[in-house]
């Protein structure tokens, strides 16, 4: 058992809040098919980072951020211009956007190694992060932005839901789909600035739609949704960020990521809307059902030549699937119920 | 200006799609109790004038005012519902007509939950309330995307081809609905059609669109001044005018 340590509270507290908000966030880009915007966003604020420490000469985490925020920002903008004056669609414009700025960012870092600056080992944190040396203002800022973030959320939740769901009618009572689109962009480059420093560019996508496509398997309602994935954005946080202290030199941010890969796993298998698990438990109780009722279904099908086995008979008289009525074999009502429950299957599942 | 007595202007818009002009220089007001079907072919830019009305387009030249405040309600062509499984149920996504008059937090009241059951018996969805939308038949889904429209009691309901993924029963009891609507509650409709043999008994006003507007008028006006429209020759009033006339 690991003890405890002061360090690994702060870690704790800091990757606990950006899974669970990274959750929340992620569900309203996943809904909105646009998966992969996390991950191009992401890769696209390496460039902002290193031109920001270029420029300001400094190693301050507000102002390597800023530059990540403006790097974003400005990827998603060239993302909206390609959408709107060239018919390249949207899927490879992200990629396109996504290895351009990346591609630049690392050019830049090695022109900085170059240089034989000895703050470039402090710069590639951002690309696959470095969770284990969160200081404490590190999570003070992270829990501002998160409190921001689920703010906004909890005031435009309805409006948010419907926007993602029906784009047209949404514009149609007289909302405006630009600012919609803004604060949507907002939130998630947000997310994405702020989480970087922990999991880097490369795994930041993860967080954001992990805990989404898991909670997805498990609910009809929205809410339920944004609530389940920050509650699996949280625990994927914990689990991850645990597991990696237990064992030196292994990295948080991928650990993370990893108990998050598994949670989506065992969602996909459990999942009570069309789970394989679930699948597999229907058509094992069908082909039960089947083999006890077939003489049954046999019956309901062809009630006049329908010759039964002895211990049938008995057996479906006994529990009063079957009745004698003015002399006829009639099956209940009970019998019927089961008969169509078995068909209904039928219908429904195969 | 009279424009207190109209619920919208159209002012001489022009609409492209990259290189495609699909509306040119189209002008036309919309009155309270106006019953309009707009007709043409396909592709002649009904959907397109309908989405411009709605700003979900970019309008090249002119532009559309919504006098006062109009409440538009809005049946797509084509319902929105691109995913099958998102996470909505039939009761919330009629609620969610009602989101744009309601204050934070939008919790709905009893007086709301009436009017939305009100609505989903109107449309007979009353049974399909805690379904998730995607799962409802193409008709079904048309039924709550109408009660969504009409739950937030338009000034105009806009409809765009609201009948074709009902059957021929719901087909009648609806349009008899619209026609009540229409007279009784004084509702504004403006309805995409292309059944033009039955646009007489409920519109008013007819706006035959081909890129440019050719006609708006009443339907007698229509028959008369638009001989040539392939819409008339396959309508039977047509030759009961020409006996009357002749
Ligand atoms: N999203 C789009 N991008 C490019 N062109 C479009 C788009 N939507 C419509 N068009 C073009 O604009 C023209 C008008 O289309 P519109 O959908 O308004 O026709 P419509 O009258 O509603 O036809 P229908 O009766 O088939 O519904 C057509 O030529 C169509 O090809
Ligand atoms: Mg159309």
């Amino acid at each position: 058992m690991l003890p405890f340590s002061y360090t690994l509270i702060v870690v704790l507290l800091g990757t606990v809040i950006l899974g669970g908000i990274a959750g929340m966030i992620g569900t309203l880009v996943v809904f909105r098919s646009q998966a992969l915007i996390g991950d191009a966003l992401s890769h696209a604020t390496l460039p902002g980072v290193v031109i920001a420490f270029m420029l300001m000469q400094a190693r301050q985490l507000e102002v390597l951020l800023v530059g990540a925020f403006i790097s974003a920002v400005i990827a998603m903008f060239l993302l909206d211009v390609i959408k709107h004056h060239t018919t390249i669609k949207f899927d490879a414009s992200m990629a396109l956007i996504l290895s351009a700025f990346f591609g630049f960012g690392q050019v830049l870092l090695s022109h900085i190694h170059k240089d034989g600056s000895a703050a470039q080992a402090g710069l590639s944190r951002f690309i696959f992060g470095q969770a284990a040396t969160l200081l404490r203002s590190d999570v003070y800022l992270l829990a501002g932005v998160a409190l921001l973030l689920f703010v906004l959320l909890m005031l435009f939740f309805k409006e948010l839901k419907l926007f993602i769901f029906d784009e047209p009618f949404f514009v149609s009572l007289g909302f405006s789909r630009r600012i919609m689109n803004a604060l949507i962009t907002f939130m998630v480059v947000m997310i994405i600035t702020i989480g970087i420093r922990m999991v880097g560019v490369i795994l930041m996508s993860a967080l954001l739609i992990a805990p989404a496509v898991a909670a997805r398997q498990f609910s009809n309602r929205f809410g339920i949704n944004v609530f389940l994935a920050w509650l699996i954005g949280g625990i994927g946080g914990a689990v991850g960020t645990y597991m990696s202290a237990a064992r030196a030199n292994m990295p948080t941010g991928p650990v993370i990521v990893l108990v998050l890969g598994v949670i989506v796993l065992f969602s996909v298998l459990f999942s009570f809307n069309d789970g394989l698990i679930k699948h597999a438990f229907l058509n094992w109780r069908y082909r039960i059902q089947i083999q006890k009722y077939r003489a049954l279904i046999h019956f309901y099908e062809n009630p006049d030549k329908a010759p039964m086995a002895e211990d049938d008979y008995a057996y479906f008289i006994n529990h009063d699937y079957l009745r004698h009525t003015n002399g006829d074999l009639n099956l209940t009502k009970k019998g019927l119920k089961k008969v169509r429950l078995i068909k209904g299957v039928v219908d429904n599942e195969y | 200006m009279m424009d207190h007595d109209k619920l919208i202007t159209v002012e001489d818009i022009t609409v492209k799609y990259d290189r495609i002009t699909a509306l040119k220089h189209i002008q036309f007001d919309i009155f309270p109790g106006d019953f309009i079907a707009v007709v043409g072919v396909n592709g002649s830019g009904k959907t397109t004038l309908a989405k411009s009305i709605l700003n979900l387009l970019r309008i090249h030249e002119g532009r559309v005012v919504w006098h006062n405040g109009t409440k538009i309600g809005y049946l797509p062509q084509h319902a929105g519902l691109e995913d099958r499984h998102f996470p909505a149920t039939v009761f919330e996504v009629v609620s969610s007509g009602l989101l744009k008059d309601k204050a934070f937090p939008k919790w709905l009241n009893k007086a709301d939950r009436n009017i939305i059951f009100d609505m989903l018996r109107l449309f007979d969805i009353e049974t399909l309330a805690d379904k998730r939308i995607g799962s409802l038949s193409g008709g079904q889904q048309q039924r709550a995307l109408l009660a969504r429209s009409m739950v937030m009691n338009p000034d105009i309901l806009i409809l765009d081809e609201p009948t074709n993924a009902l059957d021929q029963e719901s087909r009648g009891r609806f349009m008899q609905l619209l026609k009540s609507l229409n007279l009784e509650n004084k509702l504004t409709i403006m309805m995409i059609t292309h059944d033009v043999a039955s646009v007489e008994s409920y519109a008013n006003r007819i706006l035959y669109l081909e890129k440019h507007l050719l006609f708006d008028g009443s339907f007698e006006k229509f028959c008369e001044t638009q001989p040539f429209s392939p819409y008339i020759h396959t309508h039977p009033k047509r030759f009961d005018k020409k006996g009357e006339t002749s």
